[in-house]
């Protein structure tokens, strides 16, 4: 074990070939990449405080039935790049509600701004290439948080990537459309950062280690939504050490 | 005359059907967990709608934060909380450091909550299910519904090892109430030189 160790240690990262005491990649202690990751939550909390948090105050004042709309919008044009995602999980029921819900909005739902579907009993539901790699079970990677982009793991940084340079509407639709569609995503994501401005704002202003809170919210909430929920196993017992 | 009995007629039909109820009694919850699973829901419901009328009650925030607090010292078990969350210093605290720090924890808890409580004005609770968790508990999960917003998926663990149901942490969209609060009260620990006295002081400070 020890020779395979400086081996591998000329080629890989200690903590990849496993030598070190490092915490279990699944734990929440995993978190390799601190040092630079540490570097980019002190500029992004200054971003933040400086344009994003700002900006997403003045956008929420727009009426709420206007920014769903965006919202509806951006959700609806998503579903194609999200209807190959459900294939590429083997997923056939979801694949087939996926298109279902995409022909009824992008018809009676006006091209998407608004949202019949739902109400149809077919909700928007996410799916990207983070997902489609948890299925496939390729491991997460180290936590990674990037200047401005913020929050996540090499694994789901590498899935964004691929979910805007294969996504198929941006690959088929005229230049028109897809600035349009970019325009009214750079929106929606601003509305992103107004819906959890309470919650992100306690959590990057008000921590004693923001960076760390960070850390273990984005990854907890991140293991939750792509397994399906709490997993009841992962639950700690409070008596064990009282 | 032939008879299916299996104490009569031992044989391959009788171990079948002994394994098959064997089986069947491993994968039906025993009575004791069916019970417990009910009862961790039946509280759920009581603190959902405390809480609910809290939200809505139009109080000021001090009057909301201290009725908040109240309700986490009726329903939570607290001092298991606060202890989970201080990890080893727990074992080197005194008696006297350990109770004022859990008076300290359980107020900065309740207004660093008690501060979201504006998001949830006319939001409603609703009980989708509990799971058995072993000695970890039940863990009784909810989805709270907000007019115009996404819906939010709380899970609670309770357990009853304190001698009654009681909650013991809050999992909101996947993140544990407790993980987060063990790396915050460690952070603070840490800044305060591993002072439990100090991190006590400042955790009053916060609330």
């Amino acid at each position: 074990m020890r020779i395979a160790c400086i081996l591998l240690g000329a080629l890989v990262p200690a903590w990849l070939a496993g030598c070190t005491a490092a915490p279990d990649p699944g734990s929440l202690d995993f978190d390799p990449l601190e040092e630079s990751n540490r570097v980019a939550h002190a500029n992004n909390k200054q971003i933040d405080k400086a344009i994003f948090q700002p900006v997403a105050r003045t956008y929420g004042k727009i009426p709420a039935p206007m920014r769903k709309g965006v919202t509806n919008l951006r959700y609806n044009w998503k579903l194609p790049g999200q209807a190959i995602q459900s294939v590429l999980q083997m997923r056939g029921p979801q694949t087939a509600e996926t298109v279902t819900r995409f022909m009824i909005n992008t018809s009676l739902g006006l091209g998407g701004l608004l949202d019949p579907a739902a109400e149809m009993g077919l909700p928007y539901r996410e799916t990207n290439f983070d997902e489609t790699f948890e299925v496939w079970g390729v491991p997460e990677g180290g936590y990674l948080e990037l200047p401005i982009g913020g929050p996540g793991t090499q694994r789901d940084w590498t899935g964004w990537a691929l979910d805007i340079l294969l996504d198929p509407v941006y690959l088929v639709a005229p230049a028109t459309a897809t600035n349009a569609l970019f325009g009214i995503g750079t929106l929606d994501i601003v509305n992103d950062r107004y819906e959890i401005d309470p919650v992100l704002d306690e959590l990057l202003y008000n921590s004693a280690d923001s960076y760390t809170a960070q850390r273990i919210s984005y990854l907890q909430n991140m293991r939750a939504r792509l397994q399906g929920g709490t997993d009841v196993g992962q639950l700690e017992d409070v008596y064990a050490d009282y | 005359m032939p008879t299916t009995d299996p104490i009569t007629r031992p044989g391959r039909r009788a171990l079948l059907a002994g394994l098959g109820s064997a089986a069947l009694l491993g994968l039906l919850p025993r009575p004791a967990a069916a019970d417990a699973a009910s009862q961790a829901q039946g509280l759920v419901m009581a603190i959902s709608a405390d809480l609910t009328k809290l939200v809505n009650s139009g109080r000021s925030e001090a009057q909301l934060y201290r009725d908040f607090e109240g309700l986490l010292a009726r329903y939570a078990d607290m001092p298991a909380v606060a202890a989970a969350t201080l990890g080893p210093a727990w074992r080197g605290a005194s008696a006297g450091q350990r109770q004022a720090y859990v008076a300290a924890f359980q107020s900065y808890l309740a207004r660093k909550y008690g501060r979201q409580f504006g998001e949830y004005r006319n939001a409603s609770i609703s009980v989708a299910g509990a799971r058995d968790a072993g000695r970890a508990g039940v863990l009784v999960q909810t989805v709270v519904v907000r007019p115009g917003q996404e819906n939010i998926a709380v899970d609670w663990q309770i357990s009853d090892r304190s001698g009654r149901a009681r909650a013991v942490n809050l999992i909101i969209e996947g993140v544990s109430l407790l993980a987060n609060e063990r790396a915050e009260i460690g952070a603070m620990l840490d800044a305060q030189g591993g002072s439990v006295d100090r991190l006590t002081a400042e955790l009053r400070a916060r609330s």
